[in-house]
C-alpha cells in the first residue's frame, strides 16, 4: 500500500510540479532561491531544490521558460526566471487540461 | 560573507558530479543544473550566517536542499558510480571549482585584511616601539628584556606562516603550528590586556583624529589570532589532523607568565604609592618595609627621576606621587640617596637607549641642593695644590675642577657638595671666563644666590656660586656647561688646620665629595702637589717625594681608589716649645694680632655617653667597629646605646661602669632583632640620647651614621632641646660611615653644639680613636685662636690664613649672637664662605654692578705657588724676549 501510494504520489507530484512553477513565474519573474522558498512552503508539493532546479532547466531547455543574470547588492548576481510567450500558452492549455481532469476526476465514481 | 573550506568544496562538487546523469536523464542541462544547486547551497550558507563552511555544513545544507545528493545515485545514473561515463572538466581549477567572482573577492579581501592588521600592523609597531620608544616613556616599556623583544616578534610570524600555508593548501599547516599560534595568542592576549586602560582614549583618538591605531594593536593581533586559531582548528579537523587538545593552556600559561613578569614592577609601583600617599603612617611603614623585601630597584630609581608607569593612573584618575617624595621612599628603602647611583635609562634595552635624565629639565638648576646625577656631565680634570705650614699649623689647598657636557643639546649646572678639610674655610673662588681667571666677590649669602640665579639661570652665562651646606661643607655650583664637549674650569681655596693627631703629629687632610650631579670616571686621575716646609712623616702609598726637594710629594691617583677620600699626609710636630704663631690683621679697624696656639686636652673622665648608631644599611658594618671599640676600651662611666632602627631602640645601658660590659648587651640585640636595613630616620634616637646625656653637665651624643640625604621626620623638637640647653657643655660629634649628604647637620640649630669628627684612616681605627678620647681614655691637643689689638711685641710674620681660621670662628659666634650684619662684613673683609656669606663669580663687570657686588683684588686672594703653566709662560716670554733682542742687533 504504501510503496504503491508512494510512487503514484511521485507522478502525480511531477507533474503538478512543473504546473506550479510556471503558475508562480506567471505571477512575476523570480529567482531560483525566491521560488524555491516559495514553492517549499506549499503544502503536498514535497519540492525541494534538487527537485526544481533540474525541471527548471528542463522547462527553459523546452523554451518555457527564459533566464537572466542581475547583479545583487547582497551576494553573487542572480539568475531570474520568467515565463515566454511559449510558457504562458502552454500554461493556459495545462491550467484548461487540469482542471478538466480534476473535474473529470471528481465525477468518476463518488468521492469517498 | 562565508569562506569554504577546501574539503567543503571539493565535497560539494564530487556529489554534484555524481548526480550529473540524474540531472541529464532528467532532462536538464547538467552544468547549468549544478551550478544553480552550487549557487544555491551557497546562499543557504550566508543566509544561515556561516563565517567558515566545512563539509559538515555542506552535508548539513545538501539534506536539506536535496537529501537524494547524499545519495549515490543509481548504477547507469553516474559517470562517477560507474565509471561509465567520464565527468566532464571542471569550470576552472581541476578539483576545486572557482569562487563566484565577488565571493573570491571577499575571500581574498579577508585574507589581505588579516595580514594587514595580523602581519603588518604588528610588525610595525614593533618597530615603532623599537626605535622610537613611544610606549616605554609614556605608558609601560612593551620590550623591557629580548625575550620580550622575541616573543612580540612571534605574533607576526605566526601569523605569517598561518596565511601562507593557507594560500598553498588549506590545513596543510605543521604540527607545531598550533602550539606556536597558541603561544603568538597568549603574547598578544598579555598585551592587550595589559594596554587596556588606553583603549578608551584611543578609540576617541581614533574616531576624531584618526590617531590612536598603535595603542590598539596587541587587541587588534588577538582577535586575528582568534580567527586564525578557528579556521585552523576547523580545517585541521575537516583533514582529519589531530589538533592538540592542550594548546590553549600554553596560551594562557604565556599570559600568566607575561603578568608575573610584570608583576614586581607592577606591585614597586602600588607599594612606592602607598609609601608616600598611604592614610596611615603604620601603612607607609608597611609598604617600605615590603618594598625593601621585593621592590624593584628600577622602578624605584625611575620613579624618583619622575618616570613610572602611570597607564593605570589615567584610568583610575590618580595623582602619581611626586619624585621628590620618592626620594624620601627610595632611602628608606636601600639606605642610599638615589643619586649616588648611576640615572636609569630610558628603557632597558634596544636602540636608543639614554640615560634618562636626557628628557628632563634639570628642576634643580639654581637650587640649594645636589639633586640627581644629569647625563653627559663629567669631571675632565682634576688637580689639587697644597701648601703647609707644620709650625703655624695651617694648610692652604687649592682644588681646580674642570667640567665637561657630552649631552647633545642641554647646558648643564655642575654641582658638588664638598667636605672641607677639619676646620676649614672656602678662601678663594675662581672661574676660567675666556681663559682669563676671575676672582669671586664675597657678601651675604642671600645676595651671592640671588645674583648666580640670576646670572645663571636668566641670562645663562658664566656663574659660578660657593656657598655652606652644614659644618665644614660647601656646595659649589657653576653653570652653563655648554653642550657638545663644552667645559668651565673652576678653583675652590681652602684655608684649613693641620690635624692634631696623638701628641706628635699633624695631619694635611683633602677635601673630597660627598655628593655630586656628575659623573667621575674611575679612571681619572686626581693630580696632587704638596709642599710642606718639612719633610712628611711618612709618604702614603701612591705619593713620592721629590728627589731634590723631599718636603715637595707629588701623586697621580685615580678616582677609583679614593672615592672615600685621599689620604692625609702626616707630618711631626716639634712639641716643644708648644708650637705657637702670631699674624697681623691689618684689613679690620683697628688693626689686631692673631695668635695660634696648639694645646694639651687632657684626658678626663666624660659626663654622660650616648652612642646613637644608625641602623640602615650602612650601620652594620659600624656595629662590629663599636663593639670592638668598646671591647677594648678601659673607659668607665655612664654609657647608653641607642640604635634608630624604625624606632628608637635603647639597646646598651651601663651606669658607672666599664664601657665593655655594653658589649653582651649589643649581642643580645643584633641576636634578638637584627636591624640594619634600608635607610632610617636618626631624629628620634638623636632625641632620646640628647634628653638623656644633657642631665649631665659635659654629656656627649656620638651619632654613628651613613649619608643622611632626606629627613624623615621632624628635626623641631630635637632643634629645640639643642637650642635651650643653656649653659650646659654638650656636643653632638658628627660621625660619618662614608661620605655622603646629612640634611640633619645643616640645621642652622644644630650647629653650636655640633663637631665634626675627621675621618682620617680606616672606620675602626677611627672609631677607636674617638671612643678613647670621648671615654676619657685619651687625652688630645687642638688649635686654639685669640686676636688682641695691643702688639705683642713678638714675630708677627705667620701666615694670614691664621688671620682667616681666626675670621671663621669669629663670623660663627657672631652668627651665635645674631649679629649677622656684623658677620657678613667679616666675611666680606676676610673673602670667607660661612654660613652668612657666599662667593660668586660673574663674567662680566656690569653683571656684578647689577648685583652690587664687587669682586676680590686678585692681590688679595690666597695663593699656593705659581701654576706650572704660569712657569712655563713666563719662561716662553723670556725666551721670546732674548730671541727678539738678538734679532734687532
Amino acid at each position: 500500500m504504501t510503496d504503491f501510494f508512494d510512487n503514484w504520489v511521485v507522478q502525480v507530484r511531477k507533474g503538478v510540479i512543473e504546473l506550479c512553477i510556471l503558475r508562480t513565474l506567471a505571477v512575476r519573474e523570480r529567482y531560483g532561491y525566491e521560488l524555491v522558498k516559495e514553492l517549499s512552503e506549499v503544502p503536498g508539493l514535497g519540492l525541494t531544490e534538487g527537485t526544481l532546479y533540474p525541471l527548471l532547466s528542463r522547462l527553459r531547455v523546452a523554451g518555457l521558460v527564459s533566464t537572466r543574470l542581475e547583479e545583487s547588492a547582497s551576494g553573487p548576481a542572480r539568475k531570474y526566471y520568467a515565463l515566454t510567450p511559449e510558457g504562458r500558452r502552454t500554461l493556459k492549455t495545462m491550467n484548461a487540461y487540469i482542471e478538466t481532469m480534476h473535474d473529470s476526476a471528481q465525477k468518476v465514481g463518488g468521492a469517498e | 560573507m562565508s569562506s569554504w573550506t577546501t574539503p567543503a568544496r571539493e565535497f560539494l562538487e564530487e556529489r554534484l558530479r555524481a548526480h550529473r546523469r540524474r540531472f541529464e536523464a532528467d532532462g536538464a542541462e547538467a552544468d547549468e543544473v549544478m551550478s544553480d544547486l552550487r549557487e544555491h547551497v551557497m546562499q543557504e550558507a550566508a543566509a544561515q550566517g556561516l563565517t567558515v563552511v566545512t563539509e559538515v555544513d555542506v552535508r548539513r545544507l545538501l539534506a536539506r536542499v536535496d537529501p537524494m545528493l547524499l545519495e549515490e545515485p543509481a548504477v547507469g545514473e553516474s559517470g562517477d558510480g560507474t565509471g561509465a561515463i567520464a565527468d566532464p572538466a571542471p569550470p576552472t581549477l581541476p578539483g576545486v571549482p572557482p569562487d563566484p567572482p565577488r565571493s573570491r573577492l571577499r575571500r581574498i579581501s579577508v585574507e589581505v585584511l588579516l595580514g594587514l592588521f595580523g602581519v603588518l600592523l604588528p610588525l610595525g609597531t614593533i618597530g615603532l616601539e623599537w626605535t622610537q620608544r613611544l610606549s616605554a616613556l609614556e605608558l609601560i616599556d612593551p620590550i623591557p628584556t629580548p625575550v620580550h623583544g622575541i616573543l612580540l616578534l612571534l605574533v607576526p610570524a605566526v601569523y605569517a606562516l598561518g596565511l601562507w600555508f593557507r594560500s598553498r593548501r588549506p590545513g596543510s599547516a605543521p604540527g607545531l603550528y598550533p602550539w606556536l599560534l597558541a603561544m603568538a595568542l597568549g603574547v598578544s592576549g598579555a598585551y592587550a590586556a595589559a594596554f587596556a586602560p588606553t583603549y578608551p582614549f584611543a578609540l576617541l583618538g581614533l574616531l576624531f583624529f584618526g590617531l590612536g591605531l598603535i595603542p590598539l594593536t596587541p587587541l587588534i593581533a588577538w582577535i586575528v589570532g582568534w580567527i586564525l586559531w578557528r579556521r585552523a582548528r576547523i580545517e585541521a579537523r575537516e583533514n582529519g589532523h589531530p589538533w592538540p587538545r592542550w594548546a590553549w593552556v600554553l596560551s594562557w600559561g604565556v599570559v600568566a607568565a607575561l603578568g608575573l613578569a610584570a608583576l614586581p614592577g607592577f606591585l614597586t609601583e602600588e607599594l612606592i604609592r602607598t609609601a608616600v600617599h598611604g592614610d596611615s603612617q603604620g601603612e607607609r611603614f608597611q609598604a617600605v618595609q615590603r618594598l625593601r623585601g621585593w621592590g624593584n630597584p628600577d622602578v624605584l630609581l625611575r620613579a624618583c627621576y619622575g618616570r613610572r608607569v602611570a597607564i593605570w593612573d589615567n584610568l583610575l584618575n590618580r595623582c602619581p606621587p611626586e619624585a621628590e617624595a620618592v626620594h624620601q621612599v627610595y632611602f628608606q628603602v636601600t639606605g642610599q640617596p638615589f643619586n649616588a647611583v648611576r640615572p636609569p635609562l630610558n628603557h632597558q634595552w634596544g636602540v636608543g637607549r639614554q640615560v634618562l635624565s636626557d628628557f628632563e629639565w634639570d628642576r634643580s638648576l639654581g637650587g640649594e641642593t645636589v639633586a640627581g646625577q644629569v647625563s653627559g656631565l663629567s669631571l675632565r680634570s682634576s688637580r689639587l695644590d697644597g701648601q703647609v705650614s707644620v709650625p703655624d699649623g695651617w694648610e692652604y689647598v687649592e682644588w681646580t675642577l674642570e667640567f665637561q657636557n657630552d649631552n647633545d643639546s642641554r647646558q648643564r649646572e655642575a654641582r658638588a657638595e664638598i667636605q672641607l678639610p677639619s676646620g676649614g674655610v672656602v678662601s678663594r673662588v675662581t672661574l676660567w671666563v675666556h681663559g682669563e681667571e676671575r676672582e669671586a666677590a664675597f657678601a651675604g649669602r642671600g645676595e651671592t644666590r640671588a645674583a648666580y640665579q640670576q646670572v645663571a639661570v636668566a641670562q645663562r652665562r658664566d656663574p659660578i656660586l660657593v656657598t655652606t651646606s652644614g659644618p665644614d661643607r660647601v656646595l659649589m655650583q657653576c653653570f652653563p656647561i655648554e653642550p657638545r664637549g663644552g667645559t668651565m674650569k673652576v678653583r675652590l681655596g681652602i684655608t684649613a688646620l693641620l690635624l692634631p693627631i696623638g701628641t706628635g703629629e699633624l695631619q694635611c687632610t683633602w677635601p673630597r665629595f660627598t655628593e655630586r650631579n656628575f659623573r667621575i670616571d674611575p679612571a681619572l686621575e686626581h693630580h696632587l702637589w704638596l709642599e710642606g716646609g718639612q719633610a712628611p712623616a711618612r709618604v702614603p702609598s701612591g705619593w713620592r717625594a721629590e728627589a731634590s726637594k723631599p718636603e715637595v710629594l707629588r701623586s697621580g691617583l685615580k678616582q677609583s681608589r679614593v672615592s672615600d677620600g685621599f689620604d692625609p699626609i702626616p707630618f711631626v710636630v716639634d712639641s716643644s716649645p708648644r708650637p705657637s704663631a702670631w699674624a697681623v690683621d691689618d684689613r679690620s679697624t683697628p688693626t689686631g694680632w692673631v695668635r695660634q696656639t696648639l694645646v694639651d686636652l687632657p684626658a678626663s673622665p666624660p659626663g654622660r655617653l650616648a652612642i646613637v648608631v644608625d641602623g640602615g644599611v650602612d650601620g652594620r658594618e659600624a656595629w662590629e667597629a663599636i663593639r670592638k671599640g668598646l671591647g677594648a676600651s678601659t673607659a668607665r662611666g655612664d654609657l647608653r646605646i641607642y640604635v634608630a632602627s624604625d624606632g628608637v631602640h635603647r639597646v646598651a645601658e651601663v651606669l658607672e661602669g666599664p664601657f665593655r660590659a655594653a658589649t653582651n648587651q649589643m649581642d643580645r640585640f643584633v641576636w634578638n632583632s637584627p636591624p640594619f636595613v634600608g635607610g632610617q630616620d636618626p631624629i628620634p634616637a638623636l632625641e632620646a640620647a640628647w634628653d638623656w646625656v644633657t642631665g649631665s653637665p659635659e654629656g656627649q651624643v656620638l651619632w654613628i651614621h651613613g649619608p643622611v640625604p632626606v629627613l624623615l621626620g621632624d628635626t623641631a623638637a630635637w632643634l629645640q632641646s639643642m637650642d635651650r640647653v643653656g649653659d650646659r657643655r654638650v656636643t653632638m660629634v658628627d660621625f660619618e660611615i662614608r661620605p655622603g649628604p646629612n640634611l640633619v647637620t645643616k640645621a642652622p640649630g644644630a650647629r653650636p653644639h655640633l663637631r665634626v669628627w675627621p675621618r682620617i684612616d680606616g672606620l675602626e681605627a677611627d672609631l677607636t680613636r674617638c671612643l678613647d678620647q670621648l671615654g676619657g681614655v685619651q687625652g688630645g691637643r687642638e688649635w686654639r685662636r685669640e686676636r688682641v689689638v695691643v702688639a705683642p711685641g713678638v714675630e708677627t710674620r705667620g701666615s694670614r690664613h691664621l688671620v682667616r681660621l681666626w675670621a671663621r670662628d669669629h663670623i660663627l659666634d657672631l652668627t651665635g649672637q645674631r649679629r649677622v650684619g656684623e658677620a657678613v662684613e667679616w666675611a666680606g673683609l676676610w673673602q670667607l664662605v660661612t654660613p652668612v656669606s657666599g662667593a660668586v663669580v660673574l663674567e662680566t663687570r656690569a653683571q656684578y654692578a647689577a648685583a652690587g657686588l664687587k669682586p676680590v683684588d686678585p692681590l688679595t686672594t690666597p695663593q699656593v705657588v705659581p701654576e706650572p703653566q704660569s712657569w712655563l709662560l713666563l719662561a716662553a716670554g723670556l725666551v721670546l724676549l732674548v730671541w727678539g733682542r738678538r734679532r734687532w742687533t
